[in-house]
């Protein structure tokens, strides 16, 4: 994820911090969260008996995700669970960059520029607004939201497709 | 005349009711909404999700002030609505005696203020 920021830091030297500079480092990881995804998923292909470490690693599940049936992919839930919408688009930024992205308290403070305690009051206030909506078991009767990629610059939501269940 | 029909629950007990109780719930309310809307008196309604999931906003001196969870504790939670037109209070009365709460907690229903009648009607 130092990527994203990387990347962001040398856009924007030429063009100019973006009006939602947290939504634009949101899409530079997701696209590269996509992107190593893709290529674990040929690694564990070609092989398929090394320990699956990694994904375990880089993305931290701290809340605890009802209904494993209706989404068979970890990350999948959580992009549902950083999507709610009972949650703001700060918050949903907030939790994605955190959930999804890997990145620290510290680091989404920076870039958001906010002190690190207000970002952090916001994530546990996202936290436990999620975690409240997830535990209830009338989600799973619900179509998946789609969050398209043209609002990202609002919302800052990552794009998925309706899952195959 | 519009009346909203206002559907509590409580949640606590939903918690731990068993999954094929609230599927079946779901059936019925499918089946409610596809009646009232043959019979032309579902106007709309929709299912909320759970009151933990609210935010309440306030703005006091300017500043838009936001709080997590319901406006009040309460042992029933607001669930979801429905907007019925019908003749009178007693015909909206018996739809909401068909709305599958109405067996296990209750609805409210209430007038809509109508606000197009000319002072001369």
């Amino acid at each position: 994820m130092q990527e994203a920021f990387a990347s962001a830091l040398a856009h924007w030297r030429e063009v100019g911090i973006p009006h939602n500079s947290a939504a634009w480092v949101t899409a530079a990881a997701h696209r590269k969260l996509i992107d190593a995804v893709r290529r674990e998923q040929t690694r564990r292909k070609k092989a398929p008996d090394l320990a699956y470490e990694s994904a375990g690693s880089a993305l931290p599940i701290e809340i605890p995700l009802a209904n494993e049936m209706s989404y068979p992919d970890d990350r999948l839930r959580l992009m549902f669970a950083c999507c709610h919408p009972a949650l703001s688009t700060e918050a949903q930024v907030a939790l994605t960059l955190r959930m999804l992205g890997g990145l620290t308290t510290a680091e989404i403070a920076r870039g958001s520029l906010l002190p690190e305690a207000t970002l952090a009051q916001r994530l546990v206030r996202a936290k436990r607004k999620d975690w409240c909506a997830r535990s209830t078991r009338f989600r799973m009767l619900e179509s998946p939201t789609k969050c398209r990629l043209e609002s990202e610059s609002r919302s800052g939501s990552p794009v998925y497709a309706r899952p195959s269940i | 005349m519009k009346y909203l029909a206002l559907i509590y629950c409580d949640e606590a007990a939903d918690a731990a009711r068993p999954e094929a109780e609230i599927h079946a719930e779901y059936g019925a309310y499918f089946a409610f909404t596809e009646e009232a809307k043959q019979a032309g008196v579902n106007q709309s309604g929709e299912a909320l999700h759970p009151s933990s999931t609210a935010t309440v906003v306030r703005v006091r001196d300017g500043k838009v002030l936001t709080t997590d969870g319901p406006f009040a504790e309460t042992k029933e939670q607001l669930a979801g609505y429905y907007l019925f037109d019908c003749k009178n209070l007693d015909e909206a009365i018996e739809w909401a005696a068909k709305i599958p709460h109405a067996s296990i907690t209750g609805i409210e229903v209430r007038p809509i203020m109508d606000f197009s009648q000319s002072a001369t009607a």
